[in-house]
């Protein structure tokens, strides 16, 4: 069957050219297309370490000096402290908040990341070097009743239960498994010290977890997570670059939770010259971080050009097999008078199509490989922020021999459904008539 | 014959109702897209307003420090300003803009009634002079008012706050920072990432939260935005602006003297290259060939589109043709009807994708002008028809894709008029 459906599209090669070169543009551009959207998607789905649900993020402000609401009087340290402990109090107190967590600025979830420069001394090691590394890593501190821990679910490596904190308050690190095994070449690291460079701080590792995504959009990577202890605002720009994260409790309805939250809450989180800014969830803050940075227009970009393929390799094939079927009506005909049946002839269009697309997907393909090895794969987070992506953990799925299958592949599939819905439109119609009523047109 | 041909093309396009149908939807669906693009483009460069000079803007903003191997940047500040401003020859206006605070502030009526979120614009009081702003009531801010809490308002903002534009002299808060009303704006009708009009409510920039925080290491937060004599002198104010500010940078701070060689470099950008987010030295066409991969994929595949089914239909009027040249027609008579065949089934598509393109730019304006920004803005859209229906859009897109239409359907009649009339005739055996 598919010898003599290879001699068809032979014979009618002429005929077959131009819709053999829309189908390998369409190959090209489809490939071209899904690349990126396939780079977002795996991106946006790598096993993050952390528990993004539930979460949500509140940030505080200050009412400006020239604010006629600015009170000079209550610009001070210790109005300051109370102010932001009232606050607190407040967050700790709601029945839906299950733990909750201040994060100086950067946290699990977040867009944006602090690095430092940390050194590792050389009795830390059993190769006896000294070890020098750049590190990204949270500050988050700790209150009596705060869990940085179990609020994003970080788990221990050892046990794979949340990490406990100190039980003595104690400051110091955690740090990722891989980071581990770089800095001190084990995991057994707890009690071992680190230092910051250029300051004469340093920090005990206090546990291990599982290396995390250290801003979403991004791969697994080390990280370090430093523990402060409660340190009392004593400055507006302290409190203002805190973050509060709060994990609700299961079954919490979280549209009521965020109504209860700005019609309620968000108004009394108002003390001396502080006052909440926002109240976002994690889902939100994903959501600007795609406006701001373009992800969201490049899901459009590249949708729009897919569906826009995907219309013109529908209407082509329809076009080009609607004119072909209505050429071989004769042929129908007597097929169907000898006994073929509807299904076998419609088959034998599918199969020319299938034959016709896949000739054509299997030349674009050193095309698209000739693309990837001169300009790579698509980065489009790089081609949107201009920085290199960060965490160096590569999921199984993004390296480059799985990735190219798999873009291919969705390619390949799409490519394929669209020229067989193509074909079977006008072949369909065309087979239901009786064979006479062809055999009689003609 | 003209009228003959049309008449056989309304016939044929009676009989062949499917292959009409594919015909005029590939070809509008083309045209929708090749529209949205350009409406896009013309949106980015075209001379709008008040952004009236684009072709002799130049835009001053980014400073890019390059020490011991890392690069950092900022933007200029104050001083900087200041003394680009006195010492330039060639700067005919200039405006200067706070570019670093993108936080949304609530804006709220005086009475508290009604607010809304939104980035205020801190602008100083030449931005008047550089943008031809259409004043609906009131008038712009002066010199003398910069240290006062004075604001302008677009008639949007105005109406949704207000319902009315006439606003002049009501109170009007930022957050917690109560201004007045001095002037009411026509809204713009550029709404792109970096447009340099943009805004919905302006005030003078020192009350911005980053006037005159220049720190130790001369960090700024502004941006210059300067218009040349004409756009021939565009490079000359490039030049001596970067040489100004060569003398400038020896000022930054000891910060990162003692870090080894540093290097400064201003980026000034013309409008069109702040646009289309290209480098300064990247030229128009370099830039251009970026969207051209999508133009192309969006006319391209339609054109072969057409050329398929166009061949397709001319092997079962092998016959037909055959008669016609039996009875002495030319090649050029065929070739004739074949177009305006087709010419017919192109004016159809274009009308539809017209229509197409309205929905898909006009109607969903708040994404679809902005997709091909990092950012996306979903206020201040206020995209008129005499932009997305411009007569120069409108002239390039039909004749685009008259000449795609006329490429795809002269290249298979030619292949096909290659046979001679006995081979055209017993095709139909």
């Amino acid at each position: 069957m598919i010898k003599k459906i290879f001699h068809q599209i032979w014979n009618e090669r002429k005929e077959n050219a131009w819709i053999f070169f829309e189908l390998l543009a369409v190959s090209i551009f489809m490939w071209l297309a899904i690349d990126p959207l396939f780079n977002l998607i795996s991106r946006d789905s790598v096993d993050k370490g952390y528990d993004s649900e539930n979460i949500y993020n509140i940030t505080f402000t200050h009412h400006n000096r020239r604010s006629p609401k600015y009170k000079a009087e209550l610009d001070n340290a210790t109005t300051i402290r109370e102010s932001y402990k009232q606050m607190l109090h407040l967050i700790e107190s709601l029945p839906e908040v299950e733990s909750y967590a201040i994060s100086e600025g950067d946290f699990p979830g977040g867009n944006s990341y602090c690095s430092w420069d940390f050194i590792v001394d050389s009795t830390m090691r059993a190769d006896n070097k000294e070890i020098k590394k750049n590190v990204i890593f949270y500050t988050c501190i700790e209150t009596i009743e705060s869990d940085f821990f179990e609020t994003f679910g970080i788990k221990d490596t050892r046990t794979g239960e949340i990490l406990k904190k100190d039980k003595n308050g104690n400051e110091g690190v955690y740090i990722s498994k891989s980071l581990a095994k770089e800095l001190f070449d084990t995991e057994s690291t707890v009690g071992k010290s680190i230092k910051m460079h250029d300051s004469d701080k340093s920090f005990n590792v206090l546990g291990v977890f599982k290396d995390a995504q250290p801003i979403i959009y991004n791969e697994q990577g080390k990280l370090m997570v430093i523990v402060r202890k409660y340190d009392d605002p004593g400055s507006i720009r302290h409190v203002v670059n805190n973050i509060i994260s709060i994990k609700l409790k299961d079954g919490v309805d979280k549209y009521k939770f965020e109504k209860r939250m700005e019609d309620e809450i968000k108004p009394r989180l108002r003390a001396g010259n502080l006052y909440c800014d926002r109240i976002l969830s994690h889902e939100r803050l994903k959501n600007e971080f795609e406006n701001t940075y373009g992800i969201k227009n490049k899901y459009r970009q590249n949708f729009i050009i897919s569906s826009f393929a995907i219309l013109c390799t529908l209407l082509g094939i329809i076009g080009t097999f609607w004119v072909r079927v209505v050429a071989r009506r004769q042929e129908i005909g007597i097929m169907q008078s000898m006994g073929a049946t509807r299904a076998t002839i419609v088959k034998q269009f599918i199969l020319e199509a299938t034959l016709l697309a896949s000739i054509a997907f299997a030349i674009a393909m050193p095309i698209v490989l000739h693309k990837i090895y001169a300009m790579g794969f698509a980065e489009p987070l790089v081609d949107l922020m201009r920085v290199k992506p960060i965490g160096e953990t590569l999921a199984w799925r993004n390296k480059p021999v799985p990735h190219f299958i798999i873009v291919s592949a969705i390619s390949y599939f799409i490519v394929i459904v669209a020229s067989i819905i193509g074909a079977t439109i006008p072949v369909a119609s065309t087979v239901k008539k009786e064979p006479v009523e062809s055999l009689r047109e003609e | 014959m003209i009228k003959q041909f049309f008449r056989q093309a309304w016939t044929m396009m009676k009989q062949q109702k499917l292959f009409t149908s594919i015909y005029i939807a590939g070809t509008a669906a083309s045209i929708a897209m090749a529209m949205t693009i350009f409406v896009i483009l013309y949106i980015k460069l075209g001379p709008l307003y008040p952004e009236d000079n684009r072709n002799k803007m130049m835009v001053a903003e980014y400073i890019f420090i390059k020490c011991n191997g890392h690069m950092y940047n900022t933007r200029l500040n104050e001083k900087h300003i200041e003394a680009i401003r006195k010492e330039s020859k060639y700067i005919k206006a200039s405006t200067e803009r706070e570019a670093n605070d993108r936080k949304k502030r609530y804006i709220t009526t005086a009475d508290g009634e009604k607010e809304t979120l939104l980035v205020p614009a801190y602008v100083d009081s030449h931005f008047w002079k550089m943008f031809n702003f259409k004043f609906i009531s009131g008038r712009p801010f002066s010199e003398q008012e910069e240290h006062s809490p004075v604001a302008v308002v677009t008639a949007s903002l105005a109406e949704e706050l207000y319902a009315g534009t006439d606003v002049v002299g009501k109170d009007i808060y930022i957050d917690t920072l109560r201004y007045s009303i001095v002037g009411v704006v026509e809204n713009q009708r550029t709404c792109v990432e970096n447009n340099l009009s943009g805004g919905e409510i302006f005030t003078p920039i020192h009350y911005s939260n980053y006037f005159g925080k220049t720190d130790i290491i001369n960090n700024g937060y502004h941006r210059l935005i300067m218009l040349a004599e004409t756009p021939e002198h565009c490079d000359s104010l490039r030049k001596e602006v970067a040489n100004i500010f060569g003398r400038l940078s020896q000022e930054f701070g000891e910060f990162y003297k003692n870090s080894g060689e540093t290097t400064y470099e201003l980026e000034i950008k013309n409008h069109w290259q702040l646009s289309l987010n290209a480098l300064t030295d990247e030229g128009f066409l370099e830039t251009i060939v970026k969207y051209l991969y999508i133009l192309l994929a969006f006319l391209f595949i339609p054109a072969l589109n057409l050329c398929g089914l166009i061949s397709s239909r001319m092997k079962s009027r092998m016959m037909e043709v055959g008669v016609r040249k039996a009875y002495g027609a030319t090649n050029r008579e065929i070739i004739a009807q074949m177009l305006w065949e087709n010419m017919l089934l192109t004016l159809v598509g274009a009308a539809l994708g017209f229509i197409l393109s309205y929905f898909f730019v006009y109607k969903n304006c708040d994404w679809m002008v902005t997709l091909f920004d990092n950012r996306i803005m979903t206020k201040n859209i206020n995209l008129t028809a005499d932009v997305v229906f411009n007569p120069t859009i409108i002239s390039i897109v039909l004749l685009i894709s008259f000449v795609l239409n006329i490429a795809s359907a002269l290249l298979p009649t030619l292949f096909a008029l290659k046979r001679n009339i006995i081979e055209s005739l017993y095709h139909r055996r």
